[in-house]
């Protein structure tokens, strides 16, 4: 894809997303609970600075010395009596889930959250191999029958109505024998239980995320508040971890960090109701628990990045606060970024991940205020790093020539005060005199971008500089 | 082989040729032995209380009894209150293994099944820091019955009350089978927020968890 | 610190500082009056001031938008013209924090300038900052009057910590009753080449400013940086909101009068 043709598409989608009365409904009530649910949260925490140190300094220790930590937890999944897959791409990891999937003879398979596996688009992978998917988080449920991308990694139907649901469960849940409409919450999530509990039983491997990987122990931890990542781990005769390899921390010390920091950045609770440590397959004498333990670590381009100036990026724990605090994805949802990562940790991924020209827009769309840095329970400093990719495409020359073009000459005229003096203040005069009635302008020839949607308010005339010499030589 | 492919690129990255040397390697195992917790909040109420409270938060149930003894009967109550059938499974441990349940109860040892509607476990810790429930898998204590039924009872005896997360990553590291293969934290019932972003209860997991707070013989304000 | 300073309120104080002003683009071209409201207060607070002919734009349109090439020589010449000052102040958080925070990365492969950079970065405050906490600025006049909401912009607020100061200096104003605006932590979807980049989703981040605005009830509007006043005041303009929008600088100065920002110059409300 172009950059013309990838910007038309963020430009498209973005501008559908702010007609989308329905989406906007659904975004306002998100943002206000996830903002007020965390400031509360952190308010109650004193210690909330020195966890965010110790979480940062854990994840940096981890981080540079990742290949010994990856060894060590895949020795423990080992001793456990699990096996571990190293997937150095996309490909490699759903070639690998499927084959695992192949040999259990795997007709259905139940799926617990996991945007690892949305990022390796495994879902394609499964359906091309004749395997049938049951997403189980509510949510990512209701996105696989409307079959759309999540909009927000731990919401991902965030931007759907209550009534849009009721129309997607009605549509799709004949085949289980239900009839009527589910019109209120209640109703809804009690029909999404009955028909999913169905998938539990019968499916024949379960697919989970890890929010984390502890090499101590060689365990995956899973965070839910559904309780379906565990029906999911628990009940199939095979469960398969999917992971990228940055997920890895050393103790279980240390994971009590994280999880003091994950759940209130991402919904404001003190813990979500169910976090459980997984450790292999069942053990002689368990009665229940899968017969076969797989984990899947997936590389691409991980640990690459971990060379390059966007290797703080690898400290995200994918909670979603700087989601939840973005001014713009706040506007115009998740799917107007064209992938499975959204907003500001998005906007640095995508680009990385999928190109620097196809993504032109991401690091683009953001006004650099700064609140996704601030919230972030790691501190990744997002609005620097989407500014480096910004200095990348322009490197590139990926950024449009008209944009550079216009920057340069502004940028060469800055640095001539003599010229630059005499041009602003004669522009300034004859825009003053332009806009003297109103004391705005409603269109600038060269500010179409401005004049779109707001004034431009006149400038005073005359500029500083030269008021300020002509005072000077008064007063001499 | 992409595991050798993936370490080199870490290693290159790092800008590093071989694994980590001696020195550095020790230093790290040096880390990782010296166990101490980092950051805890810190907070000075009754923790049997806190449990209670922060529990009661989660949107759970707490019922204080004084015995194992009572167990049965406050298991009765709770499955008449809430117009359950007479039948539950459990774990097959002290104290809920062998109890007096009469003839009106059916209680069966064995994983729970889509059709259970309540399940008897016994706790291996409970935090009072965030009102969560430690339950440990093994043979006598199978995973399912955390996440099947719809009502998840819990004997939770006083004693292993502790303070912080990591009191249980202590207490379970004296354990034979450590690591366990399922760890369980518990933090109130199954409950879903993805439609209209306002709480559901009972998504896929218990609608409730009931405690019983199981004392030292002494009562309590619970 | 403050006892480095005094102003002309309190105690005389000879060998005053000297200060350079850097006035910054938008304040230079779009609305002079915000400079020279600025230099009364820093005289005020009984400062030399001083402004190099030398300067012109801090050179943060280009940095923002990745351009480091153009960026360099711009910040070089910001270095220079300021080099004999005691303290830089700038009447914009997001140009204050261009200099504090983001020159010294610029060069930070070049020692020479690195060092420079930094100097520099040490000395340069924002207005409000370096009235509030430095100079000790008290206010010799009532000033406006009436209720008024206050902006916090972004890189003020996020670079610099720019929140109470301009707060501080409001509340020696007697006559002015400060209410707080919603979100007013919140941008307003100025962001430089952002807002004429994707003007449909910064017309509705401003939009939302604008409603924020009109649940105070405040007739005025201030804030700290002229970037976001002009896209906010553009805003109203275009939907026909008649709240009226100043620097704050305007305001402490006195200069509360004059036509807001994107008024007809005979204002006539
Ligand atoms: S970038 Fe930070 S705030 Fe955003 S998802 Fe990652 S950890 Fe959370």
């Amino acid at each position: 894809m172009t950059v013309a043709q990838s910007s038309k598409a963020f430009k498209v989608r973005s501008r559908r997303a702010l007609l989308d009365n329905d989406l906007r409904e659904a975004l306002g009530r998100a943002r206000g609970g996830f903002v007020e649910q965390r400031r509360a949260a952190f308010e109650a925490l004193p210690e909330f600075e020195a966890l965010r140190d110790a979480a940062n300094e854990i994840r940096e220790h981890t981080l540079s010395h990742l290949d010994y930590y990856l060894e060590r937890y895949a020795a423990n999944v080992e001793i456990n009596g699990g096996t571990v897959h190293w997937a150095s791409t996309a490909e490699d990891m759903n070639r690998i889930v499927v084959d695992i999937c192949r040999r259990a003879g795997a007709k259905l398979v139940t799926k617990g959250k996991s945007m690892v596996s949305e990022e390796t688009d495994l879902h394609h992978a499964l359906k091309a191999a004749g395997i049938e998917r049951m997403e189980t988080d509510l949510g990512e449920y209701i996105i696989q029958l409307a079959d759309e991308p999540p909009s927000h990694i731990i919401a991902p139907a965030v931007h759907k109505t209550r009534a849009q649901i009721t129309e997607l469960f009605h549509a799709n849940h004949a085949r289980f024998g239900i009839e009527g409409r589910a019109e209120d919450r209640t109703a809804i999530v009690a029909e999404a239980r009955r028909v999913l509990r169905e998938a539990f039983l019968s499916a024949d491997v379960g697919i989970t995320g890890a929010n984390f990987l502890i090499a101590e122990t060689g365990s995956n931890i899973i965070v839910t508040n559904e309780g379906n990542g565990d029906l999911t781990s628990c009940l199939p005769k095979v469960h398969i971890v999917t992971a990228g390899i940055e997920k890895v921390i050393p103790t279980l010390e240390d994971l009590s960090v994280f999880l003091r920091l994950l759940g209130r950045s991402a919904t404001g609770q003190e813990m979500s109701a169910y976090s459980t440590l997984y450790s292999g397959p069942a053990r002689p004498g368990d009665s229940d628990g899968p017969a076969e333990y797989h984990v899947v670590l997936l590389d691409n381009g991980r640990s690459t990045m971990l060379g390059n100036e966007f290797h703080e990026m690898l400290r995200c724990i994918r909670c979603g606060a700087c989601l939840n605090h973005c001014p713009v994805y706040s506007h115009i949802g998740g799917h107007a970024y064209g992938w499975v990562y959204s907003g500001p940790m998005g906007s640095v991924l995508t680009p990385l991940f999928k190109g620097l020209e196809e993504s032109y827009d991401l690091p683009n769309a953001c006004t650099l205020n700064g609140r996704c840095q601030e919230v972030c329970p790691m501190r990744i400093p997002l609005p620097s790093l989407l500014r480096r990719l910004r200095q990348r495409q322009v490197e590139a020359k990926i950024t449009p020539a008209r944009q550079r073009l216009a920057l340069s000459m502004w940028s060469r005229l800055a640095a001539r005060p003599r010229v630059y003096r005499f041009v602003t203040n004669l522009s300034m005069r004859s825009m003053a005199w332009l806009g003297r009635r109103r004391g705005a302008l409603r269109y600038l020839p060269a500010g179409r971008g401005w004049t779109r949607g707001r004034d431009m308010p006149a400038p005073e005339g005359a500029t500083f500089m030269t008021r300020w010499r002509r005072r000077g030589e008064q007063d001499t | 082989m992409s595991r050798e492919r993936i370490l080199a690129e870490i290693r290159r990255s790092l800008k590093r040729r071989e694994a980590l040397d001696e020195n550095v390697r020790r230093g790290i195992e040096a880390r990782n032995a010296d166990i101490h917790p980092h950051v805890q909040p810190a907070y000075d109420e009754d923790l049997v209380e806190r449990l209670v409270r922060k529990h009661r938060d989660l949107h759970g149930s707490v019922e204080p009894i004084d015995t194992a003894l009572h167990i049965v009967n406050a298991v009765i109550a709770y499955l008449r209150d809430n117009d359950l059938p007479q039948r539950l499974v459990a774990a097959d441990r002290a104290p809920v293994k062998d109890l007096p349940w009469g003839d009106g109860v059916t209680c069966e040892h064995r994983p729970a099944r889509g059709d259970d509607a309540v399940a008897l476990s016994v706790a291996d810790a409970a935090i009072a820091e965030t009102g969560t429930i430690v339950v440990v898998s093994s043979p006598d204590s199978p995973m399912t019955h955390n996440y099947l039924p719809e009502h998840h009872i819990v004997v939770v005896p006083v004693s292993v009350v502790v303070r912080w997360q990591e009191d249980v990553w202590r207490i379970l590291r004296k354990r034979p089978d450590f690591p366990p293969r399922g760890i369980a934290m518990i933090s109130g019932p199954s409950k879903t927020a993805d439609v209209e972003q306002t709480i559901e209860y009972g998504a896929h997991g218990p609608r409730n968890v009931h405690l019983l707070l199981l004392g030292d013989g002494q009562a309590r304000g619970a | 610190m403050p006892a480095m300073f005094a102003s002309r309120n309190s105690v005389t104080w000879d060998e005053r500082l000297k200060t350079g002003f850097f006035v910054t683009c938008l304040v230079d071209l779009m609305r002079p009056s915000v400079g020279f409201a600025a230099v009364d207060l820093l005289e005020d607070a009984g400062c030399d001031v001083s402004v190099p002919e030398r300067q012109t734009c801090c050179g943060q349109p280009a940095f923002n938008s990745g351009d480091v090439a153009s960026t360099l020589p711009i910040a070089r010449q910001v270095i220079e013209a300021f080099a004999d000052y005691d303290y830089v102040v700038v009447p914009s958080g997001s140009c204050a924090g261009m200099i504090r925070t983001h020159y010294p990365e610029l060069f930070e492969n070049d020692f020479t300038w690195r060092r420079r950079a930094l100097d520099l970065a040490e000395r340069t405050y924002e207005l409000t900052t370096f009235l509030a906490d430095l100079a000790g600025w008290r206010a010799d006049a009532p000033g406006g009057s009436g209720k008024v909401t206050y902006h916090d912009s972004c890189s003020g607020l996020r670079e610099l910590g720019v929140r109470e100061q301009p707060r501080r200096l409001l509340a020696q104003l007697e006559n002015v009753e400060l209410v707080e605006l919603p979100d007013s932590n919140v941008c307003c979807g100025f962001g430089g080449t952002f807002c004429v980049k994707y003007p449909d989703i910064s017309t509705r981040m401003v939009d939302d400013k604008v409603d924020c605005v009109a649940d105070t009830g405040a007739p005025v509007l201030l804030g700290g940086d002229l970037g976001c006043l002009l896209n906010i005041a553009g805003r109203m303009r275009r939907k026909g909101v008649k709240t009226r929008v100043y620097h704050v600088a305007e305001w402490l100065a006195g200069h509360h009068d004059r036509p807001g920002i994107g008024d007809p110059a005979d204002d006539d409300r």
